[in-house]
């Protein structure tokens, strides 16, 4: 079999924030070079977790050269990536190639044919372009960060980095899509990603409930609330329970009768007729009263298992995974997801190409 | 002038409600044609979901079905009926991709699986996008947005360690990661056609596309370093949080990323308690933590957001007002002068915000070429121009009510 990117020559420079589109490029049979700066010459401002696992796993797969750290020979270096590559992905500052020593206009870095993937903080362009971000400060400048959290405490931001993500995954799709052109037409060109951006579109209905109904999202813990909607606990964590007005009728009769087979005392409370109501399933009393039926019912079964019963009953409750959890999952094993690097369990594809299979080459590292 | 990448690309789009949608968006604003099928009978259920402009057509008014689909084009189409099936199949044998995200087995009960369409276009490009895959013995269960984070492992990373997880706030994978993987997995299948000819059959997995995007938690559990929620802290910094300001519910979310920009950060809020020698080093301010963060939220508490951002950017400091959305549409952040929401005028909502393409190409950039359809406002043109029906088809199609 083949890979769908095969032919494809890319440099990566820069810091976390490309450096996931790299992983992406690589694992679709791209040749990806990372070039890396000597420590010592790294830009403050660049974002890279300094966790081995963090940094191993974003770049599986890639080739990596190191850059001289005399200026010099470093330009030569970068210069004759640039020149044997399709594409470049830049992230981290504004204008990375001149950070590593390719001034702005140098005739390689503008080859009519080349596709340069620009992704920083604030885009390349305007007043904020040189600014200093994180992904905490990205997220709060995006407005996801104000959608998390507890409303009695700071606003909360997501495990993981993923405004870096975010702008990895737009990165990889203009990449892409510059790819497609280049091959029509022979034209390279930019594609420029901004991380604060990348951000503001994952802020859900945000933007349409401020500007139709003049209401502002804010962070409301644990998502929706209703007394049968929510995050309850059980033996060994966390399930999410979702049969209230989002989901479906039947999902709430259904837990009902669950309930009853197992004899749960209090339970049959919930059968008078104000319990259809959600604007009474909302209240703190009832929500306060459908917890402690649930949690006890929950003590002493295990997530896992009420998962699987829950789904043979037609009832959405689903268990809060922890990563171990996922390491140990049945479905997943079942699907072969997980792949052995020696005596590690990697993670594996985000997708499954039939004709054009995901595969990252191990183990990173070695010039090509 | 160069043509749009996805210039000449046909999609026929069965997906619905969340991630689906907002990808076969992005392939419409680069140029590709994407007639999204629907029905009365069985309309994408965000069309029924908040904000809502005003109006009286319950269908139409949706701000979050909208913004997911401008730029397609509407067939209304009752794939519950058994004549649904040849409309599909004469589109499916003019179209390039074919995307949907039903639980798996549904489009094989209406014999319209992979196999069954390309024996209609051999080179079609078939992405299935269900939660769990199409295999394994969690395949058929079912799920929403909100349980796939918890499903993840994304929920229980996310919030405090003094108090039960907390999630992201929003059911973000729909949002950014499956939309985006399914979009470079179609666009791979793209180019890889272009070069042999080849379609392909894509599965997208949510479950397994959300994990790759905390793919470093995964692979730190295996080797016994789980990762814990620690609300806004990061090993390797501090501090690293989010802080009240001066007025409601407004906050600052700052990160001083090393010794130096600590040594900056004091200088500029000049509290003795943040002096201590210890705190010179990260190791220090690890150790106390807790009280460098209350020190700080109690001066922070006194301060604007916006002139305390300044002032830390200045010396370098990442800084930044947590933003709200209605402070991003009114050009706070500088999103509407940067071009990333844009407003689209709705034959039935009128005037109303939607997200700009992103990324940014400079010689064949995305566009949004019309607000989201009218349920069924394309039928009778794609069945004529597309499927070749001619308008007596049509008429019977509509009689026997296959077109609703």
């Amino acid at each position: 079999m083949s890979a769908a990117l095969e032919g494809l020559r890319v440099v990566e420079i820069g810091d976390d924030s490309g450096a996931y589109a790299g992983r992406l490029y690589a694992g679709l049979g791209a040749r990806v070079v990372r070039a890396r700066l000597p420590d010592a010459l790294v830009p403050r401002d660049w974002n890279i977790d300094p966790d081995p696992v963090v940094q191993d796993y974003l770049h599986r797969g890639k080739f990596e050269v190191p850059l001289p750290e005399q200026d010099a020979a470093r330009a030569e270096a970068i210069a004759a990536l640039v020149a044997e590559s399709d594409v470049t992905l830049e992230s981290g500052s504004p204008d990375v190639l001149a950070v590593v020593g390719l001034p702005s206009g140098d005739p390689v870095a503008d080859r009519a044919d080349l596709v340069r993937v620009r992704i920083s903080p604030w885009g390349v362009e305007g007043d904020r372009a040189g600014d200093p971000a994180t992904d905490l400060v990205s997220s709060a400048a995006g407005g996801f960060l104000a959608l998390g959290g507890w409303p009695d405490r700071a606003p909360t931001r997501a495990f993981g980095d993923q405004s870096l993500r975010m702008a990895s995954l737009y990165a990889a799709v203009g990449g892409l899509l510059a790819v497609r052109t280049r091959r029509q037409s022979g034209q390279g060109q930019e594609v420029r990603v901004s991380v604060q951006e990348s951000v503001a579109t994952a802020l859900e209905n945000a933007l349409q409930f401020s500007d139709l109904e003049g209401v502002v999202r804010r962070r409301v813990g644990a998502g929706y609330q209703e007394a049968g909607t929510g995050v309850y606990a059980c033996a060994d964590g966390f399930v999410y329970v979702m049969v209230g007005r989002l989901s479906t009728a039947q999902g709430w009769s259904n837990l009902l009768a669950w309930f009853d087979e197992a004899g749960v005392d209090g339970a049959e409370m919930l059968r008078d007729p104000q319990w259809t109501d959600h604007e009474f399933r909302r209240t703190p009393d009832a929500q306060a009263a459908f917890r402690r039926i649930f949690e006890d019912f929950a003590a002493a079964r295990t997530k896992a298992d009420l998962y699987v019963e829950a789904q043979r009953r037609n009832i959405a409750v689903c268990p809060v995974n922890s990563p171990e959890d996922l390491l140990a999952s049945e479905h997943l094993a079942a699907r072969d997801f997980f792949v052995r690097g020696g005596n590690r369990r990697l993670v594996g594809a985000p997708y499954r190409l039939s004709a054009t299979p995901w595969s990252l080459r191990e183990p990173t590292g070695a010039t090509p | 002038m160069t043509a749009a990448p996805l210039a000449g690309l046909r999609v026929l789009d069965f997906t619905w409600v969340g991630a689906g949608p907002i990808g076969t968006k992005i392939l419409a604003e680069f140029g590709a044609e994407v007639i999204k099928i629907e029905s009365v009978t069985r309309p994408d259920p965000l069309r029924r979901t908040a904000p809502f402009a005003p109006g009286d057509a319950p269908l139409e008014r949706s701000g979050y079905f909208a913004d997911r689909n401008a730029g397609k084009r509407s067939v209304a189409l009752d794939m519950s009926h058994p004549r649904a099936r040849e409309v599909v199949l004469r589109l499916a044998a003019q179209s390039d991709v074919c995307t949907q995200s039903f639980r798996p087995g549904t489009m094989e009960k209406w014999r319209l699986g992979y196999e069954d369409l390309i024996t209609v276009r051999p080179d079609l490009i078939y992405l299935a996008m269900p939660m769990q895959g199409e295999s394994g013995p969690h395949a058929t269960f079912s799920g929403f947005g909100a349980t796939l984070v918890a499903l993840c492992g994304l929920h229980e990373l996310c919030g405090y360690p003094d108090r039960e997880p907390v999630g992201t706030g929003t059911n973000y994978p729909d949002h950014v990661p499956n939309p985006m993987h399914a979009v470079v997995a179609i666009l791979a299948a793209v180019l890889h056609r272009d070069a042999t000819g080849d379609g392909q059959r894509i599965e997208l997995s949510q479950l397994e596309s959300t994990l790759n995007v905390i793919g470093p938690a995964i692979e730190m559990a295996d080797i016994g370093r789980t990762p814990h929620r620690s609300g806004n802290r990061i090993p390797h910094a501090a501090p690293h949080g989010v802080f009240p300001t001066r007025g409601d519910d407004r906050w600052i979310a700052i990160s001083v990323m090393d010794d130096e920009r600590w040594a900056a950060f004091t200088a500029i809020c000049d509290l003795p308690a943040l002096r201590a020698p210890d705190y010179a080093h990260l190791a220090g301010r690890k150790a106390h933590e807790d009280e460098i963060e209350r020190a700080l939220a109690a001066w922070t508490a006194e301060r604007d957001a916006d002139e305390l951002a300044a002032a830390l950017v200045a010396a370098r400091i990442a800084a930044s007002p947590v933003r709200t959305a209605d402070e991003l549409l009114d050009d706070v952040g500088g999103l509407v002068s940067a071009g990333a929401v844009q407003w689209l005028d709705h034959p039935v909502m009128g005037t109303s915000v939607y997200t700009a393409p992103t990324p940014r190409l400079t010689r064949t950039p995305g566009s949004l070429a019309g607000p989201a359809p009218l349920l069924g406002a394309d039928t009778d043109e794609v069945l004529r121009e597309i499927g070749g029906l001619d308008p007596d088809e049509i008429l019977d199609l509509r009689a026997a009510g296959v077109l609703t």
